[in-house]
């Protein structure tokens, strides 16, 4: 069984995120800061008539704040009944994982155990398969 | 087969609950045969259903009560109260199986017991008599249980609702984005009025969807009777419940929402409310109890009251438990305002009644129902009749979705925050506004109250935007949140009043506790909106504190040391200001008070007529809002078609085209409108007057048929105090003469009461001293001028 999945930068690294999570991917040009609220939360932006919370995901796997510049890339994917942008530094590709490229041996960095459900092994290269709702689960997962 | 036992599922549990309402009614009116043919109806309906969907249980179910009831159409039983317990109890069964068809859980097999209960009642020779009954009634379906005409409805899924919701909202994003592309690229009449064809559609389109997700509020009412039934045999009192309004429309989630509460305010009123028959007699009031229940609209609130006849609300005992519930203390209590006191019922953990009974009583439930309420923006107020009765009170906002809101400005951030707890706007400006110091802490101090205080930006740990040159003072909010005691936050500005759809946030940005959710304002920028609580226990304010009596802060009541301007609807439907030193009071006055007479429209008040100033034409009924102007001696009423807010005049105020009309134009919330100069209502009294008393008299120099100077100089001259003559005898006594004449330019050197009017604002070479015919000021002051002995 193989599944299309969005290859995309992430803190410099490669991670691999299924197609069925994403609704689209959005260039974001305006963002309303969200004050006293946690620092994973990027702020809101509009996408037509709905307001996204935007998800720094740098942030989530570093712990630092990254700078916003306008039109930074977001994949768009509903969690837990919310919609919310995950910030991205670059995306690449949709390719096809199958079971079979998933390397059961290697274990992610520590710094993304929280976030990644495999890692895949993709035209001899490796990514991870992140999970989506890891990102905004993350400060809960992380604080347990 | 999913889709029609979808179909079958919804549609039953639809009719279920009209049906217990109505088999309720049944039971205090069992004559009613109509009742007993609808009950019948639907019984019949679902039986069929459950034969041709394979559904055996509820067949046999459905089939039973069936017998049931044609038993009681047929006269052979009657309603009682045993009976229709049994056959409410089948119903119910019928219920919990219609909802496990779709959760897919068993439900306890006892049908049996329930059917024989029911069956009991019926005389024994009727109990196997079901073919009879069947054919029977497939004659009657045809002809006196035809269908009644209904509305034709079909079902939506709410999800595809909330999209076709959020597609209108897109139109109107996308509209307000054309508008300004529009605005951009100049004027083009013919794309103008397409667009503004647009522009309707999808207004009307987007009120249409809004009243999509309206739903009559019976369908929340329609289970209480049955409620209440159970709930007074279970305390064996005899309550009868009325129940009005129901054809008020609210928003169906918030049916949802107040299902609960109301089913614990119903409950308290029959249990602790109403008194025991015994006690009733004793008290002298009828032995059965009262509750009655009303909806109503009001505004864009809906009013829900319940009002019981029953004992009310004891203070003296209510203190009692508080105090002994450590509530509050003696001190405390005393010093406490009657409705503080009635207000600690919605303490946790306190009750009045002297026993837990299984309905209520448990000290559980009106701090529920108060915060049940405030989810959904709700809020609830009591007024108690000791010995006679208690009335609650629940305000709800229209819908869940929108909110009457006020965006509000902070550092370079705009918030909204929702208008129903905002209760007055003041200026940090205004002189009986003090901000204080209490050890680091500040307090607001407004007319002598004290309220905790906090900046918006030190609240949010945002950066506060520097005041400007036009902006010199700040504004404070002051806000009574659901829950707590009122407190004041303190922003840059607050920049309008809008309607909100508000969007939940999502549980990250929720869980700071400070925002209610986000909304989408028409400029396309999100908007984070304010939780009153929230900022409430970020500020620190003691929540469980109760309110203190305090008079009743309008914000019409504002006082500035800085001319204010209201801002109203004028009769045109345009936006004006109108400075607040010269508005006496606001009146509304009934339309046949108001009547033209003797050129004027004029209003008849108390006696005196008023003159009534920009109103064209008299209405037919109603009320007409009034402005009462005064000048200190004489009132003049301007109509108006709406007040909308007061705002300190300290921006600048721009120079009008036309000065006689508009003192100048001004910026109130962002937007600019004409302030309207008060002088030139009062100026056509004053040159009344004087025209009897020796004015100065101008002599018109011009023709028969001179269009202006008739109609338009003469008027003016006259408004200003002047008498106003054509006849060319007047000439010699004139003190002024007139003329458009360019001859008479030559005679001014003779006659230096001539004061000649050009048709340009170019001064014209060589002709002497002249005012351009339209400049109003100029002409008054040259009069002036000559009167007083220039040449």
């Amino acid at each position: 069984m193989a599944s299309l999945y969005l290859i995309a930068h992430i803190n410099g690294a490669r991670v691999a995120i299924d197609s069925d999570r994403i609704e689209s991917l959005v260039h974001v040009n305006e963002v309303v800061p969200v004050p006293q609220s946690d620092p994973s939360i990027a702020g809101l932006f509009a996408l037509r008539s709905r307001v996204l919370t935007l998800i720094d995901s740098q942030y989530i796997v570093t712990g630092q704040t990254q700078p916003m510049a306008k039109g930074a890339l977001a994949v768009v994917a509903e969690i837990g009944g919310h919609h919310f942008g995950l910030l991205v530094d670059a995306v690449e590709d949709v390719v096809s994982i199958g079971d079979h490229q998933i390397e059961t041996s290697i274990k992610p960095p520590k710094l993304w155990a929280s976030l990644v459900t495999a890692t895949a092994s993709v035209d001899g290269e490796l990514v991870m398969i992140l999970d989506p709702a890891c990102l905004v689960n993350g400060p809960e997962a992380l604080a347990a | 087969m999913d889709d029609l036992l979808e179909e079958f599922i919804a549609e039953t549990r639809d009719t279920l609950e009209t049906l217990t309402s109505q088999l309720v009614q049944w039971e205090q009116t069992p004559q009613d045969r109509a009742l007993v043919d609808s009950v019948f109806r639907f019984v019949h309906t679902v039986k069929g259903s459950c034969g041709f969907l394979d559904l055996p249980r509820l067949l046999r179910l459905s089939h039973a009560a069936e017998d049931l009831l044609s038993g009681a159409r047929d006269g052979v039983v009657t309603a009682s109260a045993g009976l229709v317990t049994a056959v409410l109890a089948i119903i119910d069964r019928i219920s919990a199986l219609t909802e496990a068809l779709e959760t897919g859980q068993a439900v306890h097999d006892n049908d049996q017991e329930l059917i024989d209960a029911m069956l009991a009642f019926l005389p024994t020779e009727m109990q196997d008599v079901e073919t009879p009954t069947a054919i029977m009634l497939d004659e009657h379906e045809g002809d006196e249980l035809g269908p009644k005409a209904k509305s034709r409805t079909v079902r939506v899924s709410l999800g595809l609702l909330d999209k076709l919701m959020s597609g209108v909202s897109d139109m109107v994003l996308a509209r307000n984005e054309v508008s300004r592309q529009l605005r951009k690229s100049g004027s083009n009449n013919e794309l103008e009025t397409a667009f503004s064809r647009l522009s309707t559609s999808v207004a009307e389109m987007r009120d249409a969807v809004s009243l999509m997700r309206m739903q009559n509020i019976d369908r929340l009412f329609s289970s209480l009777p049955r409620l209440l039934r159970d709930i007074s045999i279970e305390l064996d009192k005899e309550i009868e419940l009325r129940i009005e309004g129901s054809e008020v429309e609210v928003d169906r989630e918030m049916v949802e929402a107040l299902r609960d509460p109301l089913t614990h305010i119903l409950r308290n009123a029959a249990d602790h409310g109403i008194e025991s028959a015994d006690e009733r007699r004793a008290a002298g009031k009828d032995p059965i109890g009262k509750i009655r229940i009303v909806a109503r609209q009001s505004g864009n609130q809906i009013l829900i009251e319940i009002i019981d006849d029953g004992r009310g609300i004891n203070l003296e005992k209510l203190g009692t438990r508080a105090i002994s519930a450590k509530i509050v203390t003696v001190a405390e209590w005393q010093k406490m305002s009657e409705k503080a006191q009635l207000n600690t019922i919605f303490t946790p953990g306190l009750s009045t009644a002297d026993k837990v009974s299984a309905i209520s009583g448990r000290g559980v439930g009106m701090d529920v129902v108060r915060t049940n309420l405030q989810a959904v923006g709700g809020t609830i107020d009591l007024e108690n009749f000791e010995g006679l009765g208690l009335k609650m009170t629940l305000r709800l906002p229209l819908t869940l979705s929108i909110i009457a809101g006020l965006s509000v400005r902070a550092g370079d951030q705009i918030f909204g925050i929702s208008r129903n707890s905002v209760v007055e706007i003041i200026s940090t400006n205004n002189v009986n506004v003090k901000i204080e110091n209490l050890g680091g802490a500040s307090i607001a101090c407004i007319r002598g109250e004290r309220y905790p205080y906090a900046r918006l930006e030190t609240l949010l740990d945002i950066e506060e935007a520097k005041l400007s040159a036009e902006r010199t003072s700040r504004t404070l909010i002051v806000i009574r949140p659901a829950v707590g005691s009122i407190f004041v936050i303190d922003v840059a500005n607050v920049i309008d009043n809008e309607e909100l759809v508000v969007k939940p946030g999502a549980p990250l940005l929720m869980s700071t506790g400070l925002y209610a959710g986000t909304s989408l304002p028409d400029n396309g920028r999100p908007m984070l909106l304010l939780d009153a609580s929230g900022l409430a226990s970020a500020i620190g304010v003691d929540l469980t504190e109760f309110e203190t009596s305090r008079t009743d802060a309008v914000s019409n009541h504002i006082q500035t040391t800085r001319p204010s301007a209201l801002l109203f609807i004028a009769s045109d439907g345009v936006k004006r200001a109108i400075r607040l030193s010269v508005i006496d009071r606001m009146e509304d006055v009934d339309a046949s008070q108001i009547k033209f007479v003797g050129g004027k429209m004029r209003a008849s008040v108390d006696g005196a007529l008023v003159d009534i100033c920009e109103l064209d034409e008299a209405p037919k009924n109603g009320l007409v809002k009034l402005l009462k102007l005064t000048d200190g001696q004489e009132s003049k009423y301007l109509a108006v078609e709406d007040v909308l807010d007061i705002f300190t005049l300290d921006g600048e105020i721009v120079p009008s085209a036309r000065p006689e009309r508009h003192e100048g134009v001004v910026n109130a919330f962002g937007e600019a409108v004409e302030l309207i100069n008060v002088f030139q209502y009062f100026e056509a009294v004053e040159g009344y007057r004087n025209s009897s008393s020796g004015a100065p008299l101008c002599f018109v120099d011009c023709t028969e048929d001179a269009h202006w100077e008739r109609r338009i100089l003469a008027p003016l001259l006259t408004a200003s105090g002047y008498q106003v003559s054509f006849d060319d005898g007047d000439r010699t006594k004139a003190a002024i003469v007139l003329s458009r004449d360019a001859t008479d330019i030559c005679e001014q050197s003779k006659d230096p009461r001539i004061l000649h009017l050009r048709d340009t604002s170019h001064v014209v070479p060589n002709a002497g001293a002249s005012i351009y015919r339209y400049d109003r000021v100029g002409l008054i002051s040259a009069i002036e001028y000559k009167l007083a002995g220039g040449a």
